[in-house]
């Protein structure tokens, strides 16, 4: 079963890429998957040149040797599983995490901070980091279904366990933010 | 509701298996508790990398370019002594001249009408504006930069027609991407000048000091990538002749399909005067060699007014000039002054050259 992105059926996207090297289909591919893939890969490496590297080199890849592309079935998850596995090869690489929190995107700061404001932007803060500082797994869980829309299956697929552990992953991420947030 | 529970509700949720009956408990939860409220959205909405359309097609590009190889611009290593570039202290050049009729438009992705927020200079009229992330900018005359709403929290594009120098607020996660025609500039540094009139079909990039990238995007699939150093001076000529030769140039030209790419030297070290790159900022007119008609399209738009060539031969001269006045009859006087022969009267806005 392959997931339909809006309108666009990536079956059909997918063999006009492989077969006729179509650029326009493999710009839609581009277009809807590039950000998204970033960041996913950055929320394992917490370095934007590092993620940026891994996808740059990764849609080279992907357009130099499209053929590949026939002999997997599922689009969304072949992306998915790619990047984490060259985002945590990296990662292995250069043995150096940094900081997660100072390579996000900031939130755009208001000059104006009413005492309301300030306390949701401090909680949403609270939050963020408490995400940061999750378990790798329970991490990549909740990132791929919050963020990438992904379904158990979906996620059970791209970290290669089964469904269930994902679920498994997802409860400790509950909990863990739960105790780190006092609640 | 216990932390517990809510949490539990929520698990629910990502999991897509909530019942209707929870979903219900879990909404009350949600509307009378505000912490809760924020709890839920920011673990349950998406929270999406940001990636603008013009950094989106400068990636596109950058992939297709390596499926082909290296670039084809070498790179040329020039030697400039830095105490030439202290006083335009981090200053970045560029001058575009594209051809309306070339418009081959970024792509379908980048949607002119996004850009709403607009500042624009008529004839003979100089701005000096600060945009919201901080960026100052010198607009020059008829010219337009126009941005987004979003600018300077989710994207720093600029679409560019006519001529702006920009000292560009520094914010490493949010480069600056100038669009002019199918020319993209990147910043990496702090400070540039952009110039795009729609009558000229012509392309400059001058650099002095601090880092852009230059990114020429014909079509999808014929992108050009130029890192452009300190002192040097990227041309882009839409046409095949180069009528107007850059000076000290040679370093290296690269005929495309119909495009024209060619590096040089726009700062000498051992020069005091001000280039004309960037003269126009301190309200000067500075022409170097340049062609005949090039400057009275230039002073066309400095002076609002309309100058008509009536003599052809006229176009063949290149003059070098260096003036700073309010009335356009002076500086033809000072035209005429570097020797060669020609004529003019003035009548209202109308000046015929002859």
């Amino acid at each position: 079963m392959e997931p339909k992105g809006g309108e666009i059926d990536w079956v059909v996207e997918k063999s006009k890429i492989a077969i006729a090297k179509d650029a326009t289909a493999f710009k839609l591919l581009f277009n809807h998957f590039y950000a998204p893939l970033l960041g996913f890969s950055l929320s394992i490496t917490g370095n934007k040149e590092i993620s940026e590297d891994i996808m740059a080199d990764f849609m080279v890849k992907l357009w130099t040797q499209p053929e590949k592309l026939l002999k997997i079935n599922h689009l969304k998850t072949y992306l998915y599983t790619s990047v984490k596995n060259l985002s945590l090869n990296a990662l292995e690489k250069i043995k150096v995490r940094h900081n997660h929190l100072n390579s996000l995107n900031p939130e755009p700061r208001d000059l104006i901070n009413p005492e309301r404001e300030f306390l949701i932007k401090e909680l949403k803060n609270q939050i963020e980091q408490a995400i940061a500082q999750l378990p790798p797994k329970s991490k990549m869980a909740l990132i791929l279904i919050r963020d990438n829309d992904c379904s158990y299956k979906e996620a059970a697929d791209i970290m290669e366990v089964s469904i269930k552990t994902i679920d498994r992953h997802l409860q400790i991420a509950m909990g863990k933010i739960k105790e780190n947030l006092n609640l | 509701m216990q932390g517990e529970r809510f949490f539990e509700l929520i698990h629910l949720y990502l999991s897509k298996k909530i019942s209707v009956k929870e979903q219900v408990e879990l909404d009350s939860a949600i509307t009378n508790d505000e912490k809760l409220s924020v709890l839920f959205k920011e673990l349950t909405k998406p929270k999406n990398m940001i990636v603008g359309p013009l950094e989106l097609e400068e990636k596109f590009g950058k992939t297709m370019n390596a499926t082909r190889g290296r670039d084809e611009v070498n790179r040329t290593v020039l030697k400039i002594s830095r105490n030439a570039f202290l006083k335009y202290a981090a200053a970045i050049l560029i001058g575009i001249f594209t051809c309306s009729v070339l418009y081959y438009g970024i792509s379908n992705s980048y949607n002119v009408d996004n850009f709403s927020q607009k500042i624009e200079t008529k004839n003979g009229e100089r701005k000096n504006v600060t945009l919201p992330d901080g960026t100052h900018v010198w607009l020059n005359s008829a010219s337009t930069i126009a941005f987004k709403k979003s600018f300077g929290k989710e994207n720093r594009d600029i679409s560019l027609t006519g001529e702006a120098y920009f000292e560009v607020s520094k914010n490493q996660n949010l480069p600056m991407y100038i669009n002019a025609k199918e020319l993209t500039v990147k910043v990496v540094g702090t400070s540039f000048n952009v110039r795009s009139y729609p009558d000229e079909n012509r392309a400059e990039a001058s650099l002095v000091e601090g880092k852009i990238e230059l990114f020429i995007n014909k079509d999808q699939k014929d992108s050009k990538f130029l890192q452009v150093i300190p002192g040097e001076k990227i041309s882009v000529n839409y046409d095949k002749k180069l009528n107007n030769q850059p000076k000290n140039s040679e370093t290296s030209k690269i005929p495309t399909k119909d495009m024209i790419i060619q590096k040089s030297i726009f700062l000498k070290n051992n020069s005091s005067d001000v280039p004309a790159e960037i003269a126009w900022k301190e309200n000067k007119l500075v022409f170097d060699k340049e062609p005949f008609d090039n400057i009275i399209s230039k002073l066309e738009k400095w002076y609002d007014v309309q100058i008509e060539i009536k003599n052809d031969s006229l176009k063949q001269h290149n003059l070098s000039g260096n003036m700073e006045s309010d009335h356009i009859e002076d500086v033809l006087e000072l035209l005429k002054s570097t020797g060669i022969e020609f004529k003019f009267k003035k009548e209202n806005n109308l000046i015929t050259i002859y």
